[in-house]
């Protein structure tokens, strides 16, 4: 599903800035696996994601995702890919906090102006019994109810490969639980799933295919 | 999408209301100046309109000066000339009032449709005169009510009575103007009978026009031939000239308003970039994004559009436009009676959109195309 | 000559003048540095800068289309003005500058069209085949751009309200062999039959595209000469009225825009097709343009095939 060829990050090449990020990394991961990405904070988790999601491009070496070269994207066809293979789930949920519930989980629909996208969302929504409060604004959920609208959303575009960046970190214990719960169901589903964290609770987890640590840039399978 | 742009533009609502109000204003502004010069400009060419086809003068040194009336006969044997008939008429100012004015001397026959048809119904002999609205208003002010003491040029007094007021049609043509038989006319102006003030010629076919002007100005090297198309042209001149300045200084206005949406729209606080780079993160692409920035700038310019025209239309002919009327009838100060009549034309339509609305969007390209490549990437950190 | 239209006019044109000069530089960066397999924040920096001309070419495009129009508007407004001139045609004859400049004009959407087929192209390849292509080829169009803006500015500045001009009657009567026009006088049936033969001959070589993109332009040359010649007196009902602006008028029902839509239309995308296949080596058909070019084809015959049919005698 991924297979990453001595993929290095460096930001700002060329310029007194330069910061290597990510050294050449080489690893393969599974169709329908669990993944967990390892490595204190600021060891190259996010870029590691990054590149894979394609929101940033390699210095050098080789993403490629579901047969699909991700680390030479235009930014519009990376995009497109986003939408149609992969499922996002952020730190800080990173929900428009406006917008209803509704709202915010249509956004990755919206730009393929489909009819049927509102109906869609009821049915993801439904499923994370959430859907009586499609109208609600995100602003006056619980942080329980966000993080399950954060992965109805992620879920909407029905993605392959879903990656998930920290996302207990804001949490307490009951609704990580509650997380790892829904992982394990999305996983039977046949879900790739690639998880960033330094909570060391997660090692413990049963389902677990695969632990990649991220140290200082080099990747230790 | 549209309405995602909708609940995005209400999400900002303080910070786009002013630059909405704003260009509501200016939209406002100068559609109403458009509409007040294009409705005097209709006045002014229905009035001309009724002109004759051809007004013949005479001038000595490049002034005028009067001109025989022999040679109305002349000119009426031309080819193609219907009649021509000698005019006096001129300015008469009243120095109490510092105002000037039109005194026209009419014959039985007058020269255009509506005095023809108010002379018929009136008996017009002796010593007596019939005015516009405007003259009316200044003489009661000057407690002339029957009649009104003109002075000749000589200093003797003519008193003439007042016979009654002028059936308006335009505003513009009657309101200043004295209608007087011919030969009061001359008194007061001290004309010889063999002269008049000009002459004037009608032509049933307007092709020939240009031809009759070239004969009569052969025939008399001495004399000026006006011909209604020359009037026309240099009113549509003298307009369009005025509106040109005009939208000269607007533009000065709409580039200060620029700056301000500039800066407002280009300042995309953190909150927004966060959001772009959440929906970009989430497979929107740069030309969704940049879809939306114009979907948003297009509400707001095409609302302020539509309501700006709308509200200038109730200005302008409803309320008659008040305040902005005295910018304009600055042509003397008997004009104020104008009542602008109601004018609809595509192409003050279709200028006032193309001023307006794409300047808005060039106005909003680079903010949009700045929101549209925020870096996806950042909303990881 | 200050009127609105022409201040407006001039604004408008100034203001894309302005963004392209913008894309000018930034097509300069991206000729010279333009490398995708770079990962440098210059890199990023310059394919963001690619999607500003984009969006600044699609406005300019779709705002120079409407302006087209309304710089006709304006110098038929102008014909009042102008002693003489009763339609468009008096006054873009009126100074030396004015037919020059229309021609750019018309070049001008032309080429910022084929731009835009160059950049949809590029952004539908993954790997950015066309950008260095169509930033190039965008510098070229950026100096018709700037010829354009100065012939306009001679154009509006020569114009002189004083001086008597022709009217499009004279302009275009064959007899007088007039200045400019002199190009366009063929015999009215001979461009009529040059019209429809080079019709039948871009039906023929519709599968060969290099020649039917030539074609089309000797199609829209012959277009023109017959419509001026052959096709606009039936329109007018008139024999002796040749002049392809009046057709834009209320009297004849604004004909014009229909005809122009349908001429310049098909002609482009003739163009493009042929365009498409040598730049960004993509095949086309040529139907679309085909299609178009028969409205036009159809609309303009119906004229002389009505007035046979009312009147029973031709014109010519
Ligand atoms: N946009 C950027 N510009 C410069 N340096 C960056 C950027 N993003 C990340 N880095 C650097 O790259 C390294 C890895 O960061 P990151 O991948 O966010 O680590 P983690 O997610 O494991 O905390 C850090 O040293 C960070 O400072
Ligand atoms: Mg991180």
């Amino acid at each position: 599903m991924i297979e990453c060829q001595k993929v290095k990050k460096v930001y700002n090449l060329g310029t007194s800035k330069e910061v290597v990020a990510l050294e050449e990394a080489t690893f393969y991961i599974p169709k329908g696996s669990f993944t967990l990405l390892v490595g204190p904070s600021g060891s190259g988790k996010s870029t590691l994601l990054a590149l894979i999601g394609a929101l940033t491009r390699p210095t050098s070496g080789k993403v490629v995702v579901d047969g699909e070269i991700v680390s030479k994207l235009p930014e519009d066809f990376a995009s497109l890919y986003r939408r149609e293979k992969v499922g996002f789930i952020f730190q800080k949920f990173h929900l428009l906090e406006e917008l209803s519930v509704l709202e915010n989980v249509v956004i990755p629909l919206i730009p393929t102006s489909s009819p049927t996208i509102y109906k869609k969302a009821q049915e993801v929504l439904k499923r994370f019994s959430i859907d009586h409060k499609a109208k609600s604004k995100v602003r006056k959920l619980s942080g329980g109810e966000q993080q399950r609208v954060a992965i109805a959303r992620s879920l909407i575009n029905d993605p392959k490969l879903l990656l998930a960046d920290e996302p207990t970190a804001n949490l307490d214990k009951r609704l990580t639980l509650e997380f790892i719960e829904i992982l394990k169901e999305l996983k039977g589903e046949g879900k790739t799933i690639l998880l960033a964290t330094h909570d060391p609770r997660f090692l413990e987890l049963d389902f677990i295919d695969k632990i990649l640590e991220v140290k200082e840039g080099y990747v230790i399978s | 999408m549209i309405e995602f742009a909708i609940s995005s533009l209400k999400r900002r609502f303080w910070k786009y209301l002013a630059v909405f109000f704003i260009y509501t204003l200016l939209i406002w502004l100068t559609s109403s100046i458009f509409l007040i010069s294009l409705s005097l400009k209709k006045e002014l060419f229905l009035t001309v309109e009724e002109l004759p086809e051809i007004i013949v003068q005479k001038t000595l040194a490049g002034r005028l000066i009067p001109i025989e009336i022999d040679r109305v006969e002349k000119i009426e044997e031309i080819v193609g000339v219907e009649a021509a008939y000698p005019r006096v008429w001129g300015y008469y100012y009243f120095a109490p009032a510092r105002v000037n004015f039109s005194v026209v001397g009419l014959e039985e026959i007058g020269y255009t449709k509506t005095l023809n048809n108010f002379l018929a119904l009136n008996e017009f002999e002796g010593n007596v005169m019939v005015v516009g609205e405007g003259v009316k208003r200044i003489l009661n002010n000057y407690y002339y009510k029957e009649f009104f003491n003109f002075i000749t040029p000589s200093g003797e007094f003519v008193q003439v009575k007042l016979k009654g007021t002028f059936p308006t049609t335009s505003a513009l043509e009657s309101s200043d103007t004295i209608l007087l038989p011919l030969p009061l006319a001359r008194k007061i102006f001290q004309l010889p009978s063999h002269l008049a003030t000009d002459i004037v010629v009608k032509v049933p076919n307007p092709k020939e026009v240009p031809l009759i002007s070239q004969k009569i100005k052969t025939l008399f090297p001495d004399s000026r031939v006006i011909s209604k198309e020359d009037i026309k042209a240099s009113y549509q001149n003298l307009f369009d000239y005025k509106q040109g300045v005009f939208l000269a200084v607007m533009l000065g206005a709409f580039l200060a308003f620029f700056i301000l949406a500039f800066e407002r729209i280009s300042a995309i606080g953190q909150e927004e970039m966060k959001e772009i780079g959440i929906l970009k993160a989430l497979g929107w692409q740069i030309r969704d994004i940049l879809k939306l920035k114009f979907l948003e700038a297009l509400l707001v310019v095409g609302n302020a559009f539509f309501i700006g025209i709308v509200l200038s239309y109730g200005y302008v002919f409803w309320f008659q436009a008040p305040l902005l009327r005295n910018l304009f009838s600055g042509f003397s100060v008997l004009k104020p009676t104008v009542e602008f009549l109601p004018v609809w034309d595509w192409g003050v339509f279709i200028t006032l959109f193309l001023v307006t609305v794409p300047l808005y969007l060039f106005a909003v390209i680079i903010p949009s195309w700045r929101a549209s490549v925020v870096d996806p990437e950042e909303i990881l950190r | 000559m200050l009127s609105p239209e022409v201040l407006i006019l001039l604004i408008l044109d100034g203001a894309i003048l302005l963004f392209l000069t913008l894309s000018f530089f930034t097509a300069v960066l991206i000729v010279r540095y333009f490398d995708f397999s770079k990962d440098t924040p210059l890199q990023y920096y310059l394919e963001r800068r690619s999607y500003l001309v984009s969006v600044i070419l699609h406005l300019s495009f779709s705002l120079k289309i409407p302006l087209l129009f309304y710089f006709v508007y304006t110098l038929d407004k102008l014909s009042n003005v102008i002693p003489g001139a009763m339609c468009a045609a008096g006054v873009i004859t009126s100074n030396s500058y004015g037919v020059a400049l229309l021609a750019v004009k018309v070049l001008n959407i032309y080429l910022f069209g084929l731009w835009l087929v160059a950049n949809r192209e590029d952004f539908f390849t993954k790997e950015y085949r066309f950008t260095k292509f169509k930033f190039k080829f965008f510098i070229f169009i950026y100096l018709f751009v700037v010829g354009e803006f100065i012939l306009e500015l001679l154009f509006f500045k020569s114009l002189d309200v004083s001086k008597v001009v022709s009217c499009c009657g004279v302009l275009f009567d064959a007899t007088k062999n007039s200045t400019l026009f002199s190009f366009f006088l063929l015999d009215s049936k001979l461009s009529a039959g040059l019209f429809y033969l080079s019709f039948f001959l871009l039906l023929f070589f519709r599968k060969k595209i290099y020649l039917f993109s030539l074609l089309t332009l000797i199609f829209l040359l012959f277009s023109l000469i017959s419509l001026i010649q052959f096709f606009s007196p039936y329109i007018y009902q008139l024999p002796t009225h040749h002049c392809p602006f009046c057709l834009l008028q209320k009297e004849y029902f604004y004909v014009g825009y229909l005809l122009y839509t349908f001429l310049f239309l098909g002609t482009f995308l003739g163009v493009s097709v042929g365009f498409k296949k040598f730049f960004l080596t993509k095949e086309d058909k040529s139907w679309p343009s085909l299609l178009f070019d028969s409205l036009y084809l159809l609309v303009v015959t119906f004229y002389p095939v009505w007035y046979l049919f009312k009147n029973g005698v031709t014109l010519f």
